[in-house]
C-alpha cells in the first residue's frame, strides 16, 4: 500500500510542466546556426542568457553582443562553464543558418555554449511576448525594436529582466551567480 | 344536450390551449430575435473587410503614412463569455486554474465564479473580458482564425457607419470619444446592441479595448518630450513619430493603452475578437 503511494508520488513528480512559469512552456522549435533543430528548451538545467536580435542590425545587436560577452569575462571558469547563451532572430527571412553561422564566426562565439537561432515569424512573436520585446518591421526590412536581456534559471524561468542598449553586465552577472 | 355541451365545452378548452402555446412559441421565437439585436446565428459569423487605404494615426515610418490593405475577414462581434466558456470546456488547459502563469496573469477570468462558470450577473452574450493575449490567440486559433492586427482593427474601426473613413464625420467621432472619455461600465453590456458599421462589424468603439496580435509593435516612449537621441537608443532604428490627425484622440488613447500591455495581462475592458484571410464559418 505504501509503496504503491510512494510510486504514484514519484510518477506525479515527473508529469508536471518544466516549471510554474517556464518559458519552456512554450513548445518550439528552433533552427540553430548549425542548422540543427532545437527546442526552445535546448539548455534547460543551464542558466541562460536569453534575447532576441536580428544579423543586419548595425546599433544595438552588436551592443548585445558584446554585452553578453562581457558578463561572461566577469564569470569565474567553473560559472561560465555552466552558463548557456541563447540569442534568437527576429528576422527569420534574413537570418537563416549560414547567416547566424557568419555571425557566429565574426564574434568569435563559443559554439559548444552559445546558439543563434532562428524560427518562424509566429514563434518570434510568442518568444518576444514572452521576454517582453516589442519589435515591428520596417518597409526597408530593418527593424524598430527595443532590446531586453532575460536571465532564465535551469527551469526556464525568468529571473531577471534587463531592458535598454545598455544593460548593467555586473547585474546581469550577480543574477547568474544568485541563481 | 349535456354530452352536447360538454363536447363544446372541451372544444373550447382545446382551442384555448392551442392558441396559448402556439403564442407562448410565438413569443419565443420574437425573444430569440430580439436578444441583443443579434440572434444567435450571428455570433461568430464574420464580414468582408477592404480592400482600401489606411492612415494610420503614428505611421512607424515615413513610407507608412498611408498602407494599402487588402481583403480580410473580421468577427462581426467580439468573443462572448458563453463563446469562451465553450473554448474552455473543449481545451481546459486554457482554464483559470490549469492554465500556466506564462500565458496569463492572477486575474484572469478573476470575475468568474469558478474555472468553468461564469460570474454573478454575467451574461452569455457579454464580451469576454480578463484574458490575455496568449488566451485571445489560442481562442482565435482553435476556431481556424488568428487575431486581427493592429492595422486591419484599425482599418475595420476607421469606418462609421456610412462610410469606409469616418475622419470627416465629425459627429461620429465625437460619439467614438465620448466613449474613451467615460469609465469603464460596471456592467458591460451585450455585444451587437449598438449599430454596425460600414463593414457589417459591431462594437469596435463603445464597447471594450480588444487584443490584437501585433501589439508588442506599438513602441512609444513615456515622455513625448525626451530628446531624438533618447528615442534612438530606446528604440533601434526609431525616430520620432508624429500623430497624423492631432484631432483624433481617440486613436491615441488606443496606441497609448496598446504600448502599455504585456502579452499576459488581463483587464476587466480588454476582450478581443478574432480574424481570418479567407472567410470561416461554422458553428463555434
Amino acid at each position: 500500500m505504501s509503496i504503491g503511494v510512494w510510486m504514484w508520488m514519484v510518477a506525479m513528480a515527473g508529469t508536471g510542466s518544466a516549471s510554474a512559469a517556464s518559458i519552456y512552456d512554450l513548445k518550439i522549435t528552433l533552427q540553430d546556426q548549425s542548422t540543427q533543430s532545437v527546442p526552445l528548451s535546448v539548455f534547460e538545467g543551464h542558466p541562460v542568457i536569453v534575447s532576441l536580435f536580428y544579423g543586419s542590425c548595425q546599433y544595438s545587436c552588436p551592443l548585445l553582443m558584446s554585452a553578453v560577452q562581457k558578463v561572461e569575462s566577469t564569470l569565474s571558469p567553473a560559472m561560465k562553464s555552466k552558463v548557456r547563451v541563447l540569442l534568437i532572430s527576429i528576422d527569420p527571412v534574413r537570418d537563416q543558418p549560414p547567416q547566424l553561422a557568419a555571425l557566429a564566426a565574426r564574434y568569435k562565439l563559443d559554439l559548444t555554449r552559445w546558439k543563434l537561432a532562428t524560427t518562424s515569424e509566429d514563434n518570434v512573436r510568442d518568444i518576444a511576448a514572452v521576454v517582453g520585446l516589442k519589435y515591428r518591421k520596417l518597409p526597408g526590412g530593418d527593424y524598430n525594436h527595443s532590446q531586453v536581456i532575460a536571465v532564465l534559471n535551469d527551469k526556464g524561468d525568468i529571473a531577471a529582466r534587463f531592458e535598454g542598449p545598455n544593460p548593467e553586465t555586473a547585474k546581469i552577472a550577480a543574477t547568474l551567480l544568485e541563481l | 344536450m349535456t354530452i352536447f355541451r360538454r363536447y363544446k365545452v372541451a372544444q373550447y378548452l382545446l382551442w384555448g390551449l392551442a392558441i396559448g402555446v402556439f403564442s407562448l412559441a410565438l413569443q419565443a421565437i420574437v425573444k430569440k430575435g430580439e436578444a441583443g439585436g443579434i440572434s444567435d446565428y450571428r455570433i461568430g459569423t464574420m464580414a468582408k473587410v477592404g480592400p482600401g487605404t489606411l492612415t494610420p494615426f503614428y505611421p512607424p515610418s515615413p513610407q507608412e503614412a498611408q498602407i494599402p490593405m487588402s481583403v480580410f475577414w473580421m468577427d462581426r462581434l467580439p468573443v462572448t463569455q458563453s463563446d469562451y466558456l465553450k473554448f474552455l470546456t473543449e481545451h481546459p488547459k486554457w482554464r483559470r486554474d490549469r492554465v500556466s502563469p506564462l500565458f496569463a496573469d492572477s486575474q484572469y477570468l478573476g470575475a468568474w465564479r469558478a474555472p468553468l462558470q461564469l460570474g454573478d450577473g454575467m451574461k452569455p452574450t457579454q464580451p469576454v473580458t480578463q484574458v490575455s493575449w496568449f488566451a485571445a490567440k489560442a481562442y482565435c486559433e482553435a476556431q481556424g482564425k488568428r487575431l486581427p492586427t493592429e492595422n486591419e482593427w484599425e482599418f475595420a474601426a476607421a469606418a462609421s457607419e456610412t462610410a469606409p473613413d469616418g475622419r470627416y464625420d465629425t459627429a461620429w467621432r465625437q460619439r467614438v470619444l465620448a466613449w474613451y472619455e467615460r469609465p469603464t461600465a460596471q456592467v458591460l453590456p451585450e455585444v451587437g446592441k449598438s449599430a454596425a458599421n460600414y463593414w457589417g462589424i459591431y462594437d469596435l468603439h463603445g464597447l471594450i479595448w480588444e487584443w490584437v496580435l501585433d501589439f508588442n509593435s506599438t513602441m512609444v516612449s513615456a515622455d513625448p518630450r525626451e530628446s531624438g537621441d533618447a528615442e534612438k537608443t530606446k528604440f533601434c532604428g526609431a525616430g520620432s513619430l508624429t500623430a497624423t490627425d492631432k484631432d483624433d484622440y481617440a486613436s491615441f488613447m488606443r496606441t497609448a493603452f496598446r504600448s502599455s500591455l504585456e502579452a499576459t495581462y488581463t483587464t476587466r475592458s480588454l476582450g478581443f475578437r478574432c480574424a481570418a484571410d479567407v472567410e470561416v464559418r461554422g458553428a463555434k
